[in-house]
This record gives structure tokens, sequence and C-alpha cells, in this order.
């Protein structure tokens, strides 16, 4: 089945870049520790889903649902990703916390709010938010310098979250207002926003890849 | 109306994803350069720590050397001298007719004395006894009594904690006999003053001595007037037994060095 050319990089492109962290991280997996660990999970739960999606949509089949559950998955290994780096114990007690309303949230949020046919507006931002302020954390925790910053993966990955999560809030939060009026320029509007996720999201691999890369025995 | 909008979502998404990511990136550069700047003056400081730690090793290498070339100086002009002037005395052809002699005899018992003397001094030098035996107040009489001029107008010593100063150890008494040793003995080869003064007291609980002279000063600021090796070794000394000091001077307005041992008193 043919996909539209302005649909390559987002349909096809990034969906297969994902490959480039994967590749990085597993020539790298038998020096990472558990945060990298967690990344690698993330990584191939990526993946899956990057294929899931690209197959539902290829069947003309609505693959939202599945952006319902991914939320979640991703939700809880960011959270035991930053679990595992934050030392905070205040920061650790409010993951903890977060970990089991997250998901009832967005549970509630699809069983009652917004149809699993929609985009889960409600649930990604709060979603981004919470691992922004994660991500803020850790900058606030690795701010006396130790060691040579660069030289530890997990700043590379943390950099690569919180670009893609702050640069997306926006696209995560009006993606159902811009599918609402399916006329010329709405998808345009569409196709541009999309554009932009990837782009990010690219950003993120690489900066993943990067961080792995950087992975040594210590 | 409605293009005019259509329009400006396109301009706003850009802006704003682009806006905050933007502010990422910044943030992020901000930061790591932040990071680098504190591992660099983290840096410079233990290189500072480090280089420091090696002058004052220096220093107390070569004060070791100066102290052997001291003390061989001294055995050698004052007790081998004595002492091949005795010799040379027995030896001589005549003495055999002289043996009887009283005056002989006389000048042998002063050479003699003089000896003694001299083992005497040198070995005071190396390690006060007084300190051992009487304590930092003896000592430290003993040590200003062998400077002072015959009316003993030179030094004059308050000590209004004699109790306190008598208790303690062995090291701390020895190291502020030899800070003061080594500060009046910087006073007489360049203040040239007729007047030095030490108090020792209790400054809140701590034992503090204020030692000063009204010698010429120096000028602080001056590199000429950096510190020399007797003031590194009493910054050494004073370091060892955990003491903070100031130094108040000026060209014609004297010298004054500030004390205070940071242990609390007994």
């Amino acid at each position: 089945m043919a996909i539209p050319a302005s649909l390559i990089y987002t349909g096809i492109i990034v969906p297969v870049s994902v490959l480039i962290p994967i590749g990085m991280a597993a020539s790298k997996r038998k020096n990472a520790g558990r945060p990298l660990k967690i990344i690698w999970y993330y990584l191939l739960l990526d993946c899956v889903v990057n294929v899931l999606a690209v197959v539902l949509a290829n069947q003309k089949i609505n693959n939202l649902p599945v952006l319902h559950v991914f939320t979640i998955l991703e939700f809880v290994l960011m959270s035991y990703f930053y679990l595992s780096v934050l030392k905070q114990e205040t920061a650790g007690r409010m993951i903890k916390y977060l970990l089991v309303i997250f998901p009832v949230f967005c549970i509630v949020n699809f069983l009652f709010f917004q149809s699993i046919y929609q985009f889960n507006t409600y649930a990604r931002p709060v979603e981004a938010l919470i691992i922004m302020g994660c991500s803020l954390a850790y900058f606030a925790q690795s701010n006396d310098a130790e060691t040579r910053w660069s030289l530890n993966p997990v700043n590379w990955i943390n950099i690569g979250i919180l670009l893609y999560f702050s640069g997306a809030l926006f696209i995560f939060s009006f993606s159902n207002l811009t599918v609402q009026e399916m006329n010329e320029k709405y998808y345009a509007i569409n196709i541009l926003m999309w554009n932009i996720h990837a782009t990010l999201l690219l950003m993120m691999y690489l900066l993943i890849a990067f961080g792995f890369s950087k992975c040594s025995k210590q | 109306m409605q293009q005019t909008i259509g329009d400006n979502i396109f301009l706003l998404i850009i802006l704003c994803t682009g806006g905050i990511s933007l502010l990422v990136i910044s943030f992020v550069i901000l930061f790591i350069n932040n990071q680098k700047r504190l591992l660099k003056n983290r840096q410079q400081i233990h290189e500072a720590e480090m280089s420091y730690q090696k002058e004052l090793m220096r220093v107390v290498l070569q004060s070791q050397e100066e102290e052997r070339k001291r003390i061989g100086q001294d055995l050698h002009d004052d007790v081998g001298s004595s002492l091949s002037n005795l010799r040379m005395l027995i030896n001589r052809k005549d003495l055999a007719e002289q043996q009887g002699s009283g005056a002989v005899l006389a000048t042998h018992k002063l050479l003699i004395d003089k000896i003694i003397q001299d083992v005497r001094n040198i070995s005071h030098n190396l390690s006060p006894p007084a300190l051992a035996l009487f304590g930092f107040t003896v000592a430290l009489e003993e040590l200003i009594d062998s400077i002072n001029n015959e009316d003993g107008s030179l030094i004059n010593i308050i000590n209004d904690v004699e109790a306190i100063t008598d208790k303690l150890p062995y090291n701390m008494a020895l190291a502020l006999i030899r800070v003061l040793q080594e500060l009046i003995s910087n006073t007489i080869k360049h203040g040239s003053t007729k007047r030095i003064e030490i108090s020792i007291f209790n400054e809140n609980g701590l034992l503090a001595i204020q030692y000063r002279d009204e010698g010429i000063g120096y000028d602080p600021a001056n590199q000429k007037n950096r510190k020399g090796m007797g003031m590194q070794n009493i910054e050494s000394r004073l370091n060892m037994i955990n003491a903070a000091y100031t130094v108040k001077t000026a060209p014609g307005a004297g010298f004054a060095m500030f004390i205070v041992l940071n242990s609390p008193l007994v």
C-alpha cells in the first residue's frame, strides 16, 4: 500500500530511526546500569508501538487506542527511569504516588472523558509536564560537578527527554482540534504539527543513541 | 476571517514549539556551560591546594636541612674548635714542664666549661628540656632570658592564663614556643626594635596570643615581602595545631600577630 509523500517522514523515516538508539543500546547493553536498561525497554516499547501504529493505519484501522495504552506504559517506564536516577527522597516518594495516580487518571480519562478513538489530549500533556518536572529535578541534582558532565550517558538521555516532551507539549494538547475539521487547511496544519513532533522524536532518539555511545565500563 | 486565523495557526504552532525548544536548548547550553565552569573552578582549587601542600612540604624539608646545617656549623665552630684548641694545648711540647702549673690547668678547665656550655646550648636549641620538665611558662621564660638584654627590657611577657598554658599538650606547647622563637628572631633580624610584647590570654574561651613589636614593620602588599621561610614555618606550625592567625603590619608601624588556638580551653 503506497504511503503519500507527505507521510514518508512521519510514517517511515522517524519510526524506523528508533533502530539507531536500539542498535547503539544493544552494542552497549553489557555496560549499562539499571537506568539505561529501563531506557532500553522504553525504546523497544516505542519500536513495537511504531510498528503496530503503522500496520493499523495501513489497515485503515484507528490506531489511537494504542496511544492510550502506550501513554500509560511510557509513563511507567519513564517514572522507573527517574526513580532510579533521582536520589532525593521526596522526588522518589512523589514519583511512586504518581505511578499509581497517573494510570488511574488515564483510565478514568478514556472511560469517562475522552474516547479511546480520539487523542488523549488531557493525559498526554499531563504526562509530559510530570516528565519535564522529573527531568528538571535531575538537572538540579546533577548541578554539582563531580566528573565531566558529558561523560555521563544519563545526562544526554535526560536532555533528549526534556527536549521532546517540552517541545511536543503543544502538539499533544491541540492534536484533537486540528483533526476535527477535515478540510485541506487543517490537514496541512496537522501535517506540520506531526512533522515537528517527528523531528523532536528523532532528536530524542539521536540524543539517547549518543548517550548510549558514552556508556563504557566503569 | 477564517482564512486569516488559519494562516496564523501555522505560524503559532511553529512559534510555540520552536520557542519552547529554543528555551530548552538554551537552558541545556547554559547548564552545560555552568557545569564546565564549576568543574574548572574545582580543578583550579584542587591544583592550588596541591601546590600549597607541595610548598609546605618543600619548606618543611628545607627548614630541616637548614636546621641540620646550623647544628653542623654549631658543632664545628664551637664544640669542634674548642676541642681542637684543647688538644693543641695538651699536645704542646712544653706541656710536660708546665703540667704542674695552675695557669695551664685553669685554661683547660675554661675550655672544657665552654665546650659543656656549647653542647648545652645546642641541645637546648634542639629541644627545650624545660618544656617537658616544667611546662610552657618556664620554657618560654627560659627562651626569653636567653635573648633578653641584661636589664631584661627587650621582651615583655604578660601571661594571664599560666595554669592553662602549662596544661597544653606537648606538641602544641612546642609549636607555640617555636612560633614565638621564630617571630622574635624575625623581629631581631629585620625589625630593629627595642621592645617586644607578648600577651597570652583567654579570648572567648579560646587561648589567644598577641605578639607585637615596635620595629620598622613592612608593607604586606609588596611582592618583595612575600612570605619568607620563617613566616612559612610559622604558618605550617600553626596549621599543624589548628590555630588561626592574623598579621597586622605597615612600614614604620611595627609588626603584630594575633594567634587563636581553635581548641576550647579546659
